[in-house]
């Protein structure tokens, strides 16, 4: 069975930024709100590395295993999403996450949290799949359309890859052959075991 | 809350098994992702960055309706020529597809690409015309701002002459826009028109065509996978054409090595196997530094240099002065860094160049070009696949603007300004030639072997010298008047230097007039409370036609959606303006035009049946609509079709597209590649610059195109050439009709091209290259120092030029500046360069929110070393001055990134003006959501020798705290 | 005075110490069990048909063709 996955090329990432206007392209994320950024270490010193991080959809979702109200899901092939109605925006995900994916748009003054949001691998919410309510609340669900994360699809330099991880495993490791380099599959190891 | 114990003791996620730990070190200390990902900043995982106006509700969800049609367009951002497939709902445009089975890019985009469809909002788009009125914008109709500025413009034209009027165009038309635009200045009549071209790779063009015949990119981004080294001087396409190194990326996994020169350390350089940092403005010291080891080691292709490069003997004389120590002293670069990187190049071939703005910016930037070009040359790395001078150029369609001659120095396809092309394209144009002289002034500024030359045949002001057009002493002006109205038909003025005499300039005018889909930072830096226009045209979303990418592609988009708000096709504000100053008749003689826009594919026609000399003649609406609807047949290495409905042709026919549409040739995809015949995209150097000189033959030697029927070097085709070799009567009686009396570049038939290409030959002769350019102020290329330098022991062995009294109609200052010490209060050097969620003057998009939110300040890049001697911490605001008195107030960036001694800053921030925010001078709903200093504010005095070329690379600048 | 400034001391020193005792072994807890609204995705993904249109479509799109 088919196990959704992301990975991202810290070789070839060059922190163009497509995969975060793509995201927010796509699913309309307001000012403020980012599901998906790019993080640069050694910047601008030789070593200089980026990384494309979102909600990597972890097995075992340590965010899920935090939530007082239980509002997380995982699809059979591996997508974490919550129901929106269900959150109450107390921000325990954000804490439990290795990643820092969940995300809360300010609701109003003084800071009081809105309901947690995330990447959703492009699969949208409980509503009915592509539905306006769906859009809404969760953005777009290109899975149940057929289509990949935009992140992925739009990346500059093809380092960022999402869908099928055994074939995602097939491409980078056709890669690595290529380089005679080691793997750099950040985050694999912690998201999924 | 449950909480349901999973099990006790281990901890599963800590795994060490040998397979992906190594990558632990890197992964996952969640407390320096938050510190790297600025989550933490604000303590809380709020994103509490709210713009004023934004968070906008889902709009596409309610649009969610109705039929989705998939529209083909091509991003409108860089030069790469990305394809979108844009998808509208209800003239509504709801999604962005990746276009995948696009040749350049299969389906991937940088930021801008992939916010492209904010377009389809426009929310901070200018919306209706506006006039300035006693401080105020009034909205008012486009009748009467047509009537109007016309009405203005005919004024100045009694009084002072036509090129009183300057007319800005724009590397944002497409390709039948821009040439519509050359037009109407001509039948306006002056040559007071340029466009951004002149400050991006006027000295490319004018280098790399002196060189070997064509100024434009020689390959492709896509043969880049054919490289076994790639060099990139003096760019950062990781930021400025990130699609690219995916190419780049794909040959570097296949073993090829990556060499970045630059003075920072770029996001590409991050990426690059050898890494040399020079100081700003030693271009030619490095080149020459690397071709002492060159020529040293014997990596050169002695055989190729014999039979196709004229002068490289003189080149290794300036090169053997270029020792490992001088080279040192003047670029910082030590010998073995220097060995490294000519070594790369020299046992890895072919190998390509690429450069950019860094090399071209300069005063001295056609040396720098020309030595680019002779380092390849050297290396044999010309006319192969994988090699090449890969010049990747900046916006969309500043390819297509330069061919199509929007350039105060040549009308269209670089004819010229000669009485023989003011007859080609008065054939072109079906007009008399008599009228269009008449529309000129009358009179003279300048003289030519004793006798007055008219305006029509005198070069235009450039661009970069706008300003003193209008401000200098008519005294010193070689023109009957001043500039007095300007025209800012789809430029940043943020993109050019000297912020206060800009600003000056503005004000003197009589009339300023801006044709943008944004008010631009025209509308809000000058202080003029009458006398100006903003005119909203659309975007390329909301029209359509055709536009070439850097690889000389020629790809066409379709029109997305209707225009948004008020605002028209740029095509259609030239039809209206036309009408009112009195010349649409001559003008659209051969143009349909509906509802007052001009019918583009008749446009395209009309550009096929005039653009020989570098063939523009094939590419006709039908054949590049049909390379639009098969996309997916072009192989995206080759670029050439295998089978479906245009086999065999080249992705976009990359010109040379030889010949009329007939004749099917497939394009160019690698100029002067002699390993394919003609007329099947191969070619020679170009016999351009006669057939010898001092009793030297200047053709090649023993080198031809595959299949061609002269073994040997000839000249350029004519009808003469073609009778004396007999084959006048491959003509056919038409053809011969249309030929006599012409050569390879003024035949409207196309019968010398095909005839000549039918014998296997290139119509414009097969010659060898220049390594010595005889007709510029430095033959060889030597090194100058910057007019602004603040290594002054330099100043007396590398001077700049003496300052000239007329070029391009003004004068020029070099010496007189140069003369003067600054280095002592100014220690700093200043250069500038791009990033990757910006483009251009950014009034687009910093308007689009997607882009907006990912940088949101104007920032100087200031060395650790630098920061600590002037008292300056990381994120604090600084003043950055220029020794001409400018000075911008920015935020402190402390970084590594540049060397001590270097200030970098990002030119596309605008709307700040020396520390004042202008944000309420903008027509409201209208203004960036992000504004800043322009970095061009601080940008001082300085202009290429050969084509007025703006230096925005190095200046000097002193940093305080604010 | 002695034993009280012991006492002081101890007790600091406590309270000093217990951010310091290291749990060596990590509770790991299940997730609840979500109540939420069925997404319909839930039934559709995992069936053959889906995957294998989104693998080809990877396959389309995200390699170096």
């Amino acid at each position: 069975m088919a196990r959704m996955k992301f990975l991202c090329d810290a070789e070839r990432c060059i922190e163009c930024n497509a995969c975060v206007t793509a995201c927010k392209n796509e699913n309309e994320v307001p000012w403020g709100v980012n599901r998906r950024r790019v993080v640069t270490i050694n910047d601008g010193e030789p070593g200089e590395k980026s990384i494309s991080v979102a909600c990597m959809h972890c097995t075992d979702a340590p965010c899920a295993a935090v939530c007082p109200v239980d509002c997380f899901y995982t699809t059979d092939d591996g997508v974490v999403l919550h129901d929106k109605d269900q959150c109450i925006g107390c921000g325990y995900c954000f804490y439990a996450c290795p990643f820092g994916a969940p995300q809360y748009p300010q609701a109003s003054a003084f800071g009081v949290r809105g309901k947690m949001d995330k990447c959703t691998f492009c699969a949208g919410g409980p509503e009915a799949d592509g539905s306006p309510e769906e859009y809404e609340k969760y953005g777009a669900n290109r899975l149940s359309e057929g289509k990949l994360p935009l992140c992925a699809e739009m990346c500059s330099t093809k380092a960022l890859l999402g869908g099928d991880g055994d074939i995602l495993a097939d491409i980078y490791r056709e890669r690595v052959l290529l380089r005679g380099g080691r793997p750099q599959t950040w985050g694999w190891d912690t998201a999924y075991s | 809350m449950k909480l349901i114990k999973k099990q006790s003791g281990a901890v599963p996620a800590q795994k060490v098994d040998g397979k992906q730990s190594a990558f632990r070190g890197l992964a996952l200390d969640r407390r320096a992702f938050l510190r790297n990902s600025g989550l933490a900043a604000g303590g809380a995982a709020i994103g509490s960055v709210l713009a004023p106006t934004m968070v906008r509700k889902a709009s596409a969800a309610t649009q969610r309706e109705g039929e989705i049609t998939t529209v083909r367009t091509v991003c409108t951002h860089c030069s790469v020529g990305c394809g979108v497939y844009a998808e509208v709902q209800n003239g509504v445009w709801t999604g962005q597809e990746p276009a995948f089975d696009h040749p350049f890019n299969l389906g991937s985009h940088c930021a801008k690409g992939a916010a492209l469809r904010e377009h389809g909002h426009g929310e901070r788009r200018l919306k209706y015309p506006m006039k300035m009125v006693d401080g105020k914008w009034t909205k008012i109709s486009w009748d009467q701002a047509i009537d109007e500025v016309g009405s203005e413009m005919l004024k100045i034209r009694q009084e002072s002459g036509p090129d009183s009027v300057y007319w800005l165009g724009s590397a944002k038309h497409n390709n039948e826009q821009a040439y519509l635009f050359r037009k109407f200045a001509a039948m306006w009549g002056t040559n007071n028109v340029d466009h951004q071209a002149r400050i991006c790779h006027s000295t490319t063009v004018a280098g790399v065509a002196n060189t070997w015949g064509y100024g434009a990119m020689t390959n492709s981004y896509n043969d880049i996978h054919n490289s076994k080294a790639i060099m990139i001087i003096g760019g950062n396409p990781a930021e400025a054409h990130p699609v690219s190194l995916q190419h780049v990326f794909r040959a570097k996994e296949k073993g090829a090595k990556l060499i970045v020169i630059d003075p920072r350390f770029t996001r590409t350089a991050a990426h690059a196997d050898h890494f040399v940092r020079i100081r700003p403005g030693t271009d030619v010291p490095i080149v020459w530094g690397m071709m002492w080891h060159i020529f040293e080691n014997g990596w050169d292709d002695k055989a190729f240099i014999q039979q196709r490069v004229y002068g490289m003997d003189e080149i290794r004389a300036e090169v053997a002065k270029w020792t490992p120590d001088e080279v040192e002293r003047v670029t910082g670069v030590d010998e073995e860094t220097c060995r490294v990187a000519a070594q790369m190049m020299g046992e890895n071939k072919p190998g390509t160049f690429i450069w950019c703005m860094g090399g071209t910016q300069h005063t001295i930037g056609n040396n720098n070009t020309r030595a680019y070009c002779n380092f390849q040359l050297a290396l044999g790395n010309m006319g192969v696949s994988g090699g090449g001078t890969n010049i990747f150029r900046g916006h969309d369609n500043v390819q297509g603007a330069t061919d199509l001659g929007v350039l105060s120095h040549t009308l269209p396809g670089y004819y010229g300004l000669s009485d023989g092309a003011w007859k080609h394209w008065s054939t072109v144009w079906d007009v008399d030639y008599e009228w269009v002289a008449d529309q000129f002034d009358s009179g003279s500024y300048e003289e030519a072997g004793g006798k007055p030359v008219s305006p029509m045949n005198t070069k235009g002001v450039p661009v970069s010298r706008w300003i003193d057009a209008v401000l200098e002493d008519k005294a010193n002006f070689a023109q009957k008047d001043n500039v007095r109205a300007m025209v800012f038909w789809g430029h940043a003025p943020n993109s050019q230097t000297r912020g206060p005499e800009m600003k000056q300039a503005m004000e003197k005018l009589d009339l300023l007039v801006v044709v943008d889909p944004y008010p631009t930072v025209t509308a809000v830096m000058q202080d003029r409370t009458d006398g100006v226009y903003l005119l909203p045209a659309t975007t390329q979303f909301e029209t359509y036609g055709s536009v070439t990418a850097s690889n000389r592609s020629i790809q066409w988009r379709d029109r997305v959606i209707e225009p948004l708000f008020d605002s028209l096709p740029d095509h259609t504000i030239m039809f209206k303006m036309a009408s009112k100053l009195g010349f649409a008749e001559q003008m659209f003689k051969n143009i349909k035009v509906v509802d007052d826009e001009p019918l583009i594919e008749d446009v395209t026609r009309e550009i096929n049946q005039g653009m020989w000399t570098i063939g523009y003649t094939g590419q006709s609406p039908e054949r590049l609509k049909a390379h639009q609807q098969n996309w997916h047949t072009f192989d995206t290495t080759t670029l050439a079709a295998e089978g479906g409905a245009v086999s065999g042709d080249y992705y976009g026919m990359p010109w040379p597209c030889w010949g009329t549409a007939d004749m099917k040739h497939p394009g160019t995809p690698n100029l002067y590649d002699t390993s394919k015949p003609v007329a099947a995209g191969g070619l020679t150097f170009r016999a351009r610059f006669g057939v010898e000189r001092d009793g030297v033959s200047l053709l090649a030697e023993g080198s031809y195109s595959k299949g061609s029927e002269i073994e040997d070097g000839y000249p350029e085709f004519s009808a003469d050439v073609l009778k004396s070799l007999g084959w006048w009567n491959d003509l056919t009686p038409e053809e011969q009709q249309a030929a006599e009396g012409k050569n390879w570049k003024t035949d409207l038939s196309g019968g010398i091209q095909r005839v000549a290409i039918e014998h296997g030959c290139a119509p414009f002769g097969n010659a060898k290259a220049r390594s010595v350019v005889w007709t510029f102020p430095d033959p060889v290329p030597i090194h100058r120092e910057p007019l602004y330098t603040s290594r002054r022991d330099l100043v007396e062995q590398y001077p700049t030029y003496e300052d000239r009294k007329s070029f391009y109609r003004l004068p020029v200052r070099y010496e007189s500046i140069q003369a003067k010490d600054y280095s002592t209060d100014f220690p700093l050097v200043h250069t500038s360069g791009r990033l990757v969620e910006y483009e251009g003057g950014g009034d687009e998009t910093r308007s689009n929110p997607w882009l907006a939110e990912l940088q949101q300040d104007m920032f100087a890049e200031i060395n650790p070393a630098d920061a600590n001697d002037a008292g300056i911490r990381d994120g604090q605001m600084v003043w950055v001055e220029s020794p001409e008195g400018s000075r911008i107030k920015v935020k402190a960036m402390v970084t590594r990134r540049v060397a001590a001694g270097v200030v970098f800053t990002p030119f596309h921030f605008g709307g700040h003006f020396e520390g004042k925010d202008l944000r309420s001078k903008y027509p409201e709903g209208s203004d960036p959501y992000v504004l800043g200093e322009a970095a061009n504010t601080a940008f001082t005095y300085g202009y290429d020798s050969v084509t007025q070329m703006q230096e925005t690379k190095c200046s000097l600048c002193k940093v305080y705290a604010a | 005075m002695r034993q009280i400034i012991a006492c002081g001391l101890m007790v600091i020193g406590s309270v000093m110490l217990s951010g310091c005792l290291d749990e060596p072994t990590v509770e790991l807890h299940e997730p609840g069990e979500y109540k939420g609204a069925t997404d319909p995705l839930v039934q559709l993904s995992g069936t053959s048909e889906f995957n294998s249109r989104l693998q080809d479509r990877l396959l389309q799109i995200q390699t170096d063709r």
